[in-house]
């Protein structure tokens, strides 16, 4: 299965919110990381079909998805980045409300609502209203009803706003779990979420797709640009202005500084292999200087 | 229809509906029972029955001759005459204040009639408005036809003019009215006229959100991305906003029938229609017959108005708005803002969902239009359009939702 993002833009005005943006998907889990504005929740309301691109397009294995219609939404799974819900709905009516909207037969829905309320934790309040609710509970049946027609695309929009670290960790399995033989995309501006699931990174900067790479090459561009320093504690304030701080952490006299620099900062910095987290900090605070 | 079941039970499943429900229902009951001058008491109910039972049956030279007699009889009657004192101060009084000749004066009894007199008398005024009803048609009908010869000139006025003889010459000559108690009838099609108030409004709270609130609520997304999310939803929407408007309305329709001819009983089924006042029509329906077309008026009316309201609310981006401007659709013809003498104004009405939701209301009248060389009467035109425009409101709303834009 591959996805297609032909040259995506999508303009409100003389406002870019999605720039000239391609790429390849196919199966594995994607992650779309940018800040907030970047563009994200616009490209993947176009990937979903719900949002006209100005220009380009979008195809599923060289259809069009605006062709596909209904064939494609049949393999869809989506949780928007904020989405609402019927606040007199219980948590079991709102399942099989989009099992039916998602076409499964009856018997069949009952069973996978069940087993998807207990796989996100929400089997014994499933008669409770969803105005009774917690975010993290609402956030949790939305991502249950996103897998509710066990998706082939599987696309989710900051899934883990709302969540307690706990469920961020069961969400990360969950993702890990599916990914095989499907398209997983997850925007997000939280690196710690898709560190260790995500085969593809991807970095969206000003609507545009600023660096792309697999895991284990994404932090190839900061290679050699990522130091330990230790500096004195009145000497913090100073420093952070100056150079982009990936980590802090105090000690007895001492401050211990993780800075992203081309050059080497200090005399006594100690050379560390880059992460996500400094490149993500060293793309994004270029954007604010 | 499992779309349309999960449709149905979120437009049920909010207080605000059953609570605007309630409402409606409790003042149809307080307008049935305190509304116009119709008794409520059972005895008064009775008393009514009773007098009208006295006189009832088809309205004959005999009938009326019958009638008349006896009411003239009273007039001359000795007990029912006031004393010639009295009768001596009503001349006068009439003669001095009001201008009148003593002889015209003397030649109305009813004025000399005491107490009883006017009780008994009171009883044969309807009876004998009634005795009228076929010189009524007849003088309607040449009035409009004189009136159509006049204003419209050649074959339209011609077309106009014979079509209007024919229909009231038949409802003079042929046509044969009864007489007889028809409060029960008469009190369905009234309580009718508070529909745009009553059932519509609650129509309005129910429906008017069921595409906007989406948009609003931002449930949208998650919608538009199922596969029967855009137009199979689109129309589980439009056939659930269908059987509420039917559900509401027979929920609304089936209280106040029960209510009223609990109250008021159901004889009168075949007396005479026409009060020749503001209902001139000239269709030949008895009572039974204008109520029944006017419960399903009504119920076109109000279906009609669910359709204009779902169009309404899938090009709405916020419920709210969706509901101000259904409100207006549903309230502006019926509180009029000085329309009433605008022929034009009050034709347009006419085509209009609340009109219709109403039942009788666009029976009543009379006026023709000339299409394609044939008279047809407004009436006919005004249910095609609305049949017509509910049918065209389809697809445009389906349209709407299905290509509407999720954005920030």
């Amino acid at each position: 299965m591959e996805l297609l993002i032909d040259h995506i833009t999508k303009q409100y005005g003389n406002k870019i919110a999605v720039n000239d943006f391609s790429a390849v998907i196919t199966d594995g889990v994607y992650a779309l990381l940018g800040a907030n504005g970047a563009g994200k929740t616009t490209l993947l309301r176009m990937i979903c079909d719900i949002l006209r691109p100005s220009r380009g397009e979008i195809s599923l294995d060289g259809i069009p998805i605006k062709s596909l219609g209904e064939e494609y939404r049949q393999i869809l799974g989506y949780l928007p980045q904020s989405f609402g819900y019927y606040p007199n709905f219980t948590g079991w009516d709102f399942m099989m409300y989009f099992a039916a909207l998602k076409g499964l037969p009856r018997f069949t829905a009952q069973e996978r609502c069940r087993e998807l309320l207990e796989l996100t934790g929400l089997y014994s309040v499933r008669r409770k209203k969803l105005k009774t609710y917690s975010g993290g509970m609402r956030q949790r049946i939305g991502i249950a009803q996103a897998l509710i027609n066990d998706p082939k695309i599987l696309v989710l929009d900051e899934p883990t706003a709302g969540l307690d670290p706990k469920e961020r960790a069961k969400f990360r399995n969950i993702i890990s779990n599916l990914s095989a033989d499907r398209i997983v995309l997850l925007s997000t501006h939280i690196v710690s979420d898709v560190e260790y699931i995500a085969d593809q990174i991807m970095i969206m900067k000003n609507g545009a797709l600023a660096l792309q790479g697999d895991r284990d090459h994404i932090c190839d561009p900061i290679q050699g640009m990522v130091w330990t320093c230790y500096i004195q504690p009145e000497d913090v304030d100073e420093v952070s202005a100056m150079y982009v701080v990936s980590s802090l952490r105090h000690m007895e006299d001492m401050v211990e500084m993780r800075i992203v620099s081309q050059a080497k900062p200090f005399e006594n910095a100690i050379p560390a292999d880059p992460n996500l987290e400094d490149l993500y900090l060293y793309y994004f605070r270029e954007v604010e200087q | 229809m499992k779309l349309i079941l999960c449709e149905m039970k979120k437009v049920f499943k909010g207080p605000i509906v059953w609570i605007a429900l309630v409402i409606a229902i409790a003042v149809n009951i307080v307008q049935i029972i305190s509304g116009s001058a119709a008794p409520v008491l059972s005895t008064d109910i009775q008393e009514l029955k009773d007098r009208y039972a006295y006189f009832a049956g088809p309205i004959t030279p005999e009938w009326s001759q019958r009638y008349q007699q006896e009411a003239d009889q009273i007039l001359t009657d000795p007990k029912y005459q006031v004393s010639e004192e009295e009768a001596e101060s009503i001349i006068q009084q009439y003669v001095n204040e009001w201008g009148y000749t003593e002889e015209t004066v003397r030649d109305n009894g009813a004025l000399f009639l005491n107490e009883a007199g006017v009780t008994a008398h009171e009883k044969y005024e309807d009876v004998t408005v009634a005795a009228n009803f076929y010189k009524y048609a007849m003088d309607f009908g040449e009035q409009m036809a004189q009136y159509y010869g006049d204003t419209y000139p050649g074959e339209k006025g011609e077309a106009f003019a014979d079509y209007t003889l024919e229909r009231y010459t038949y409802l003079a000559n042929e046509y044969v009215a009864n007489y007889n108690y028809d409060f029960g009838y008469g009190n369905i099609r009234k309580i009718m006229t508070v529909y745009p108030y009553t059932l519509g409004l609650v129509v309005l709270v129910a429906l008017a959100p069921i595409f906007s609130s989406e948009y609003s609520r931002r449930t949208d997304a998650l919608l538009l991305t199922s596969k029967n999310g855009k137009k199979r939803l689109a129309h589980g929407k439009l056939a659930a906003g269908l059987w509420t408007g039917v559900i509401l309305w027979s929920i609304i329709t089936v209280l106040n029938v029960a209510v009223i001819f609990c109250l008021y009983g159901t004889a009168g089924w075949e007396a005479f229609w026409q009060d020749w006042i503001s209902t001139v029509a000239p269709f030949p329906w008895n009572q039974g017959i204008a109520t029944v077309a006017a419960i399903f008026t009504s119920l076109l009316g109000t279906l009609f108005f669910v359709f204009i309201l779902m169009l309404v609310s899938s090009i709405s981006k916020n419920q709210f708005v969706s509901i101000i401007i259904g409100a207006v659709i549903l309230l502006f013809p019926v509180f009029d803002f000085g329309f009433t003498g605008n022929y034009a104004v009050q034709m347009i009405y006419n085509f209009l969902p609340s009109r219709m939701m109403m039942g009788e209301r666009i029976w009543q009248g009379f006026d023709l239009f000339y299409l394609a060389g044939a008279v047809i009467p407004y009436q006919y035109i005004a249910i095609t359009f609305a049949v017509v425009a509910s049918i065209c409101t389809i697809p445009v709303t389906t349209h709407l939702f299905v290509r509407h834009q999720v954005e920030n």
